[in-house]
């Protein structure tokens, strides 16, 4: 098992390593990196500055490797739009509002989406059923944005009884993580109920009644223990609709995260805090899948026993 | 009064008064401390009588249930909630035909026969499910409480699943092709086990199988099913040395080992006709013998002798073969 964790470490930092050199490789290759990363209002100064500093005159792999250790000191340049700020600071100074977020999101997906999967379930073919797989399956076919912007007008707009954007109270987090997690919490939703119809009807569960426990346990332990593999699987995928859904929910409800830094820095073509940013998404990214791997050893235990 | 007895069983596909039917008009008595076979092919309903008895179909089945099935007088059919529960494990108990599908792939053993000893009020658990391992011959028992179910063969699995179907001590146990996934010497030694338990706990057995050598070594009394209805039913020394059905004889007659088997007859041909494709009357006609136009009427459940009972127009004819 320590073999497998250490394994999957090790990916993941290839995987990172992997991500730089894309990143870097664009910004070298595709056009001119000084102009890229200095933007129209440098200096003849600038210029050579950025020229020793990102060793420019010397070989690519040269210039690799020192784009490699700049970030490693947290280096990724500055901002050519928002006054030279530093590039990284500016995007952990986003982070906590998108963390914030994507966690409230991520909570009300995962309980709502298994509560009414079970509930489908227990009651398959009832009208509770019914209404559920009609909700889940429109869930899944609503485009982000649009739900963001009928949420905006309806409950904000005519109801007033939330604000239409921005970030602060608790009121601001309703309907950004409503937009993100509606097609997740479709697609968990659906899963949850599936997997449940087929341990529901495994011998397993029958064993457990056989024994006499509660239709609690045996629901709740016994066949939604089993139930949660497939979420767990599906949580890396969910994650990437996240962080693109971010992009889009951010800049409609104009939520300071790094989706609406990504969306403002692509329109003022402030090529290092773009970098940086993707840069940043790609190590959480990769951070999350680690976590869903770790996850998933905890909840299956055959998993535990392979490599 | 029978310890458990089951009146006129009937199990459809649905509601419906014209669906499908699994089992049809089905009773059949156990005493307590008694092991009784229930014999067929694959696909007569042996396993839906097993579960219909523990309550353990699914909701279409379950909706389908009418007739009684009386344990210690109360039809468990008309239990609810907590009595069921009551009955389930300490009272009756199954072992499911499929041991690698039967334990849950994300807990412990120890875990899942923990369940069982706890509900049997057991207070020192660890040592109760060691105590319960090594009775069905597990070998370093505190080891195998720790393993998981994919961790163990099949064989193991089986004695696992049965010690946790013995662990709250029921009064009746009932066994689905208990042996059909272990391979041939294991299956000996399981049933030679089971046979052990079963004398060392005084319960009664419900003894599941298609396979008459089986019924030979365990079994007092059997029951022949053959497409949803029992066919005949007496004494085991009795249906070896008289049956009454043409089907007994061709499932005696397709056992090698048993001396007494009359083997006059060929083993049948063809294939039982699944649920809901039946013919009127006795649907063993297509494939019998002795069949002739009486038999497109259902024959009823006749003595043949004390506590020998069949179902054939032809029984007696079956008899002088
Ligand atoms: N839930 C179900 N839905 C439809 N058909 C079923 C269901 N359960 C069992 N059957 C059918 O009922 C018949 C009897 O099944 P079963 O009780 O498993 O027989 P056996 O244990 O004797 O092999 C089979 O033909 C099977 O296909
Ligand atoms: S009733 Fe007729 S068809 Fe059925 S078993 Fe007897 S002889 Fe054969
Ligand atoms: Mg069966």
């Amino acid at each position: 098992m320590t073999r497998l964790i250490v394994g999957r470490l090790a990916e993941a930092l290839a995987a990172l390593l992997l991500m730089s050199l894309v990143i870097f490789l664009l910004s070298r290759v595709t056009g001119d990196p000084v102009a890229l990363l200095l933007g129209d209002s440098a200096t003849v100064e600038d210029r050579d500055r950025l020229i020793e500093q990102l060793a420019l005159d010397r070989s690519l792999w040269d210039q690799y490797l020192t784009f490699l250790g700049n970030a490693l000191t947290g280096d990724f340049g500055q901002s050519v739009a928002a006054g030279r700020r530093d590039a990284l600071d500016l995007v952990l100074e986003r982070l906590p509002a998108s963390m914030s977020l994507a966690a409230v999101a991520l909570c009300f997906t995962l309980v709502t989406g298994i509560a009414m999967g079970v509930l489908a379930a227990i009651t398959r073919g009832s009208a509770v059923d019914i209404v559920v797989r009609i909700v889940a399956l429109m869930g899944q076919s609503v485009p982000a944005f649009w739900l963001g912007i009928v949420l905006i007008y309806v409950v904000s707009v005519n109801w007033g009884l939330l604000p239409t954007s921005g970030y602060g109270t608790w009121q601001h987090y309703v309907l950004p993580a409503l937009t993100i997690g509606t097609f997740t919490l479709a697609a968990v939703t659906r899963l949850v109920r599936a997997s449940m119809l087929d341990a529901l009807g495994s011998e397993y569960v029958k064993l457990a009644r056989i024994k006499g426990l509660s239709e609690a346990t045996v629901i709740l332990k016994h066949a939604l223990s089993n139930s949660l593999i497939p979420v767990v699987t599906f949580m890396g995928a969910f994650f990437a609709t996240m962080i693109t859904g971010a992009v889009v929910v951010e800049t409609v409800f104009a939520w300071p995260g790094i989706g609406r830094l990504a969306y403002e820095s692509i329109v003022s073509r402030d090529f290092p805090v773009i970098q940086t940013v993707v840069l940043v998404i790609t190590a959480l990214f990769i951070l999350a899948n680690f976590c869903v791997d770790m996850l998933y050893l905890a909840i299956d235990p055959r998993m535990r026993d392979r490599g | 009064m029978s310890l458990l007895s089951i009146r006129n069983l009937t199990v459809r596909l649905g509601r419906a008064a014209h669906a499908p039917a699994i089992l049809e008009d089905v009773s059949l008595d156990v005493q307590p401390g008694e092991t009784v076979g229930l014999v067929g092919e694959s696909g007569s309903g042996k396993s839906t009588l097993g579960m219909s008895v523990l309550r353990l179909t699914p909701p279409l089945l379950a909706e389908g249930t009418s007739g009684e099935i009386l344990w210690n007088g109360q039809d468990v059919l008309k239990m609810r909630g907590k009595a069921l529960r009551q009955l389930r494990g300490g009272e009756m108990s199954m072992i499911l035909q499929d041991p690698m599908a039967s334990l849950n792939p994300v807990f412990s053993v120890g875990s899942q026969l923990g369940e069982a000893l706890k509900r049997a009020g057991r207070a020192d658990l660890q040592a109760a499910a060691e105590a319960a391992l090594a009775e069905v011959n597990i070998p370093s028992p505190a080891e195998r409480l720790r393993s998981f179910p994919h961790q163990l063969s099949g064989g193991m699995r089986q004695r696992v699943v049965s010690a946790i179907g013995l662990a709250q001590e029921p009064k009746l146990i009932i066994c689905d092709e208990p042996t059909t996934a272990l391979d041939a010497t294991i299956q000996f030694q399981f049933l030679e086990l089971l046979r052990a338990l079963q004398k060392a706990h005084g319960m009664a057995m419900l003894f599941v199988t298609h396979d008459f050598g089986v019924v030979a070594r365990i079994c007092d009394r059997v029951a022949v099913m053959y497409a949803g209805r029992i066919v005949e039913t007496g004494p085991v020394r009795e249906i070896f040395r008289n049956p009454r059905h043409p089907y007994t004889r061709a499932l005696l007659a397709a056992v090698p080992s048993t001396r007494e088997a009359p083997d006059r007859l060929p083993v049948i041909d063809g294939a039982p006709p699944s649920v809901g494709n039946r013919p009127e009357g006795c649907a063993f006609h297509p494939r019998c013998p002795l069949a002739t136009d009486r038999c497109r009427t259902q024959p009823r459940m006749e003595p043949q002798a004390p506590g020998h009972d069949a179902a054939c127009w032809h029984a007696k004819e079956v008899a002088a073969a």
